[in-house]
C-alpha cells in the first residue's frame, strides 16, 4: 500500500556526512521489518535470540531474580511441612522465575524489529510468541528451568500438541533454563537431543522423522525437524539452554 | 535516566509498550516524541537520522537510538513512517524511491542502484539507498490529544 500520494521532501545532500545511516544496525531493523520468508525470518531471530540469551545470562538483574529464587525455596523447604504443599510451592516459584527470563527476552526481541509477547494466547498460553510485523512468520518458544530430560519434555510436549498449528510459516523453540544442575550446557544440550531421538520412535511422542543439526558456529543449539502431527509439514524446533546459573 | 511523562495520546501510547530493562529504547522515544510535538513538521518534510539524534540525549546508545526510530514506526505506534531515497543526478539531489522497488530488491537479494541502475552489492546498496523518516497523518491529526 502507497504510504503517501505526495512527494516528500528529503533534506539532505549529496555531502551530508551521517554515518547512523550506515550502521549495521540498520541494515538489519530494515530486513527484519520488511522480512519475506521464513528461512530470513528464523535466521534473523536467531541472532537476535542469541544476543538476547547474552544479556540476560550475564545480568545482575539475572542474578537478583535467581538469589531470590533460591532463597524462596529454601525458606519454603525449611517451613512448609506438608509434602504436596511445598510441591505446589515450588512449582509456582519455578513459573515466576521461567516467567521473568522469558518476559526479559521477550522484551528484547519486541525492540528488535519483531513483535514479540510474553504468555500470549495461541491456542494456550505459550512463553513466548515472536511474529514478523507482517504478521506473516511465527516462531513459538516454550521455556522450562531445567529438571532432567523428563522435565524438559513437558516443555516440548504443550509446544508440539498444544500451541503449534504446524502452519507453513510457524516454527519453535525450547528454552532450558539451568539453574541449579552441575552438567555444563553441552553436556544438557546433548542428552536433550539423544533423548528426542529416542522418545522420537514413539509415535505418542508425535515426532515422526524427527532429525536434528547443530549449529556449526555455536554447538550449544540445534534444530530439529519432524513431521507435525496436524499437518504433516516439516516443523523446525530451535532447542538451546540459558545458563542462569549464579555462582557456578 | 529521570522522564517525566507527558499527558499526551502518544505518550500514553508509548508508556503502554514494554520496553526492556537492558535498553533506553523507551526513553529515547520518548524524546524523539517530544521533539516531533514541537517541531511542527508537515508530512511532506522528511527528517534525517542526523536531525533526530540531534534531540536525544547523548547518554543514549547510537543502537538504542536507532532501534526507538524504527520502533515509532511500527503499525501499533504509527508515529513515524519510513521511506527509502537515493542520489539523482540529474536532479542533483536525493530523490524517494518507491518502498516497494526497494524491498523487492532487498527480499530477492539482487541490488541495483534505483536511478542509474548499476549492479550493487548488498553493502553498498545500503550505502547509496538511505532510509529517512516523515510523520504520519495519524500523528499530525492526534498529536495535540490528551488522555
Amino acid at each position: 500500500m502507497p504510504l503517501q500520494s505526495f512527494f516528500w521532501i528529503i533534506k539532505m545532500t549529496q555531502y551530508d556526512s551521517n554515518p547512523l545511516h550506515a550502521h549495521p544496525l540498520v541494515q538489519t531493523l530494515i530486513k527484519i521489518i520488511n522480512v519475506d520468508s521464513h528461512d530470513d525470518f528464523l535466521n534473523l531471530l536467531e541472532d537476535k535470540l542469541v544476543l538476547a540469551s547474552e544479556k540476560v545470562c550475564s545480568s545482575a538483574k539475572k542474578n537478583s531474580s535467581v538469589k531470590t529464587f533460591n532463597q524462596l525455596c529454601d525458606s519454603a523447604r525449611r517451613n512448609i511441612q506438608d509434602p504436596k504443599e511445598l510441591e505446589l510451592h515450588l512449582e509456582l516459584l519455578e513459573k515466576k522465575l521461567e516467567d521473568d527470563i522469558s518476559c526479559q527476552i521477550a522484551h528484547m526481541l519486541d525492540e528488535s524489529g519483531f513483535i514479540a509477547e510474553h504468555d500470549p494466547n495461541h491456542n494456550g498460553h505459550v512463553d513466548i510468541l515472536v511474529r514478523s510485523q507482517n504478521k506473516k512468520f511465527k516462531w513459538l518458544g516454550e521455556a522450562k528451568l531445567y529438571g532432567g530430560k523428563k522435565y524438559s519434555e513437558k516443555g516440548l510436549y504443550q509446544l508440539v500438541n498444544d500451541y503449534s498449528l504446524g502452519n507453513p510459516n510457524e516454527s519453535g523453540g525450547v528454552l532450558i533454563y539451568l539453574n541449579s544442575t552441575q552438567y555444563n550446557v553441552m553436556e544438557v544440550v546433548t542428552q536433550w537431543q539423544e533423548y528426542l531421538q529416542q522418545i522420537s520412535i514413539d509415535s505418542e511422542a508425535r515426532l515422526k522423522n524427527f532429525t536434528y543439526n547443530y549449529r556449526a558456529d555455536y554447538p550449544l543449539i540445534f534444530v530439529s525437524q519432524h513431521d507435525h502431527h496436524k499437518t504433516g509439514i516439516r516443523y523446525k524446533i530451535r532447542h538451546c539452554c540459558l545458563d542462569i546459573r549464579i555462582d557456578f | 535516566m529521570n522522564y517525566e511523562i507527558k499527558n499526551s495520546y502518544f505518550h500514553k501510547i508509548i508508556k503502554a509498550q514494554k520496553f526492556s530493562e537492558f535498553s533506553d529504547v523507551g526513553y529515547s522515544c520518548f524524546l524523539i516524541l517530544d521533539h516531533l510535538i514541537v517541531a511542527g513538521r508537515d508530512r511532506e518534510v522528511s527528517f534525517s537520522f542526523d536531525e533526530l539524534r540531534e534531540n536525544v540525549d547523548e547518554r543514549i546508545s547510537d543502537e538504542d537510538f536507532i532501534t526507538s526510530v524504527f520502533y515509532l514506526t511500527r503499525e501499533d505506534i504509527k508515529i513515524l513512517e519510513q521511506g527509502f531515497s537515493a542520489w539523482k543526478t540529474v536532479e542533483d539531489r536525493y530523490v524517494e524511491v518507491k518502498k516497494e522497488k526497494v524491498l523487492r530488491m532487498i527480499n530477492s537479494k539482487q541490488f541495483s542502484h534505483p536511478y542509474t541502475g548499476e549492479e550493487l552489492t548488498e553493502d553498498q546498496f545500503y550505502e547509496e539507498v538511505i532510509p529517512f523518516f516523515a510523520v504520519t497523518k495519524f500523528f499530525l491529526d492526534h498529536k495535540n490529544d490528551t488522555i
